[in-house]
């Protein structure tokens, strides 16, 4: 019985360091969204959200707009309307980038538009990036966009899911992560071996570069991009196609980067954004990611870059909605949830 | 009096279901191989046959009742083909190899992708469709010892 005593205390002291669920309350902004993907907070009571099934929806204060304009996207399979970012001067020239398939059935691919937002529109469309590797499968875009400064946007690309292949071709731009010039438009792959990229994030205080991308049936994983490095698909991979199948003998390959975290079983991971505040002070310097599978939020401790394995954890049990994007915003954490019903929720501390 | 073998019709049809999951896990483990190599994995012989052989007792098992769904009508086609349009190993091989290729075009359509490895090709499509052909002629082998 002292044990056990000493045990529960042990765990209490413990405790104030240690975010629980319980500490979080799920405070829905709004609902009625269909299948939201990408979102963008202007301000804590502004957002941009996108709807894969089409349209980019703006919520002021609570309220719904849809905004007329945007991208005349490809709707099929995992295509659509994807992601969306503000320009790094956003409050001076209103510009937003919007990530979508476009195409048709036997030849589509990716691109990125730039938008000038209005109070209800969405004005003079800039094409930004035209993946110039096609594909005839409606799978495996990537499209997360993150800006790394004034100029500087990188783009996840997938593998199209029949071309796995090329992730390895320095010639293809599938199964890539992408860095476009903004004012020149000049776009050149900045690192291979990718499956199906889903988050992407720069830290600009330590000038990295954080992506997540779906591994098969395992194999999901978090990695720190840089220039020119190969992340290994599908020469090595930790998992199996969904047939049962084997996709590569190797778990490593000379020459490829490892990831420094590989969830297997996989959570099909979607989202990602690095948590810098007060609001939750334990989370400084973890990555906050959706899982879609489990209908979870992940976080991951990359305080110490430079580790080769990043501890990870379930931050929310289950929070019965498959989360599609997460962004934080002064210390404020919102996400959106994927269904014909998506939300947009923040999580607030319940003290 | 009757030259009997130790397969009935069920037990052929069983053979000729294991013969085709067989052979497409084959083909597909094979096609995977090729694939990897020429991003320079460098598989060498003996790491192709171990990789096939893996793949094997979790690939062969789905395949071929996959294969034993789609041999169930073929061969039911074959039988009435048989009786007066076309000689019977002919039927049989060919009901085979449409019922394989029916099976992994009706993926296509319903995953938008080809879940196939072997499939995204025309040559692995090729060797797909022949495994098909192989496990009909295998089972009208078997069953016409029993006539």
């Amino acid at each position: 019985m002292r044990i056990f005593s000493l045990l529960i205390s042990l765990i209490a002291l413990a405790l104030p360091s240690t975010l629980l669920a319980q500490d979080f309350r799920m405070q829905m902004i709004t609902d009625g969204l269909s299948h939201p993907w990408g979102l963008a907070p202007i301000t804590s009571n502004d957002f941009l959200i996108t709807q894969k099934t089409g349209g980019i929806i703006r919520i002021t204060e609570g309220k719904k707009t849809l905004l007329e304009g945007g991208p005349e996207a490809y709707i099929r399979g995992q295509g659509g309307v994807l992601d969306i970012a503000l320009d790094p001067n956003f409050t001076k020239n209103q510009w937003v980038y919007i990530s979508y398939s476009e195409g048709t059935k036997k030849d589509n691919g990716l691109s990125i538009a730039r938008f000038t937002l209005t109070d209800d529109a969405l004005i003079e469309p800039v094409e930004i990036f035209r993946q110039s590797s096609r594909r005839s499968t409606p799978a495996h875009y990537g499209g997360r966009i993150a800006f790394s400064d004034d100029a500087t946007l990188f783009v996840s690309t997938g593998d199209a899911y029949n071309n796995r292949e090329d992730a390895q071709k320095p010639d293809s731009q599938l199964g890539k992560i992408i860095r476009i010039d903004t004012n020149t438009l000049k776009a050149e792959i900045y690192s291979i071996g990718h499956r199906n990229p889903q988050g992407l994030v720069f830290d600009a205080s330590s000038n990295i570069l954080y992506s997540h991308e779906h591994g098969p049936k395992g194999g999901d994983e978090v990695n720190v991009i840089t220039k020119g490095a190969n992340y290994g698909w599908p020469l090595a991979t930790f998992g199996v196609d969904y047939s049962g199948a084997q996709i590569s003998p190797f778990t490593e390959f000379e020459g490829t980067v490892q990831p420094n975290v590989n969830w297997t079983p996989s959570i099909a991971p979607s989202g990602m954004a690095l948590y810098q505040g007060e609001q939750f002070a334990q989370l400084n310097n973890h990555l906050i990611v959706g899982s879609l599978k489990f209908k979870q939020i992940h976080i991951v401790d990359v305080s110490d870059p430079s580790k080769t394995t990043f501890d990870t954890r379930v931050l929310t049990p289950n929070i019965d909605e498959r989360v599609r994007d997460v962004r934080v915003l002064d210390g404020r954490i919102f996400i959106v949830t994927d269904s014909k019903d998506g939300k947009l929720i923040e999580l607030t501390p319940t003290s | 009096m009757q030259n009997r073998t130790f397969l009935t019709p069920l037990g052929s049809w069983v053979a000729a279901a294991l013969l085709c999951g067989t052979l497409l896990s084959l083909v597909n483990s094979i096609s995977v191989v090729i694939g990897l190599n020429s991003i320079n994995a460098n598989i060498s012989v003996l790491g192709a046959a171990l990789f096939i052989a893996n793949d094997l007792p979790n690939l062969a098992p789905v395949l071929a009742m996959v294969s034993g769904i789609g041999f169930t009508i073929a061969f039911t086609l074959a039988n009435l083909l048989s009786r007066n349009l076309i000689a019977r190993p002919m039927a049989y091989a060919a009901c085979g190899a449409i019922a394989i290729f029916t099976a992994v075009a009706a993926m296509h359509p319903i995953f938008e992708t080809t879940l196939l490895p072997a499939a995204r090709g025309p040559i692995g499509f090729s060797f797909l469709v022949a495994s098909g052909a192989c496990g009909g002629f295998l089972y009208q082998h078997l069953t016409s010892r029993q006539l």
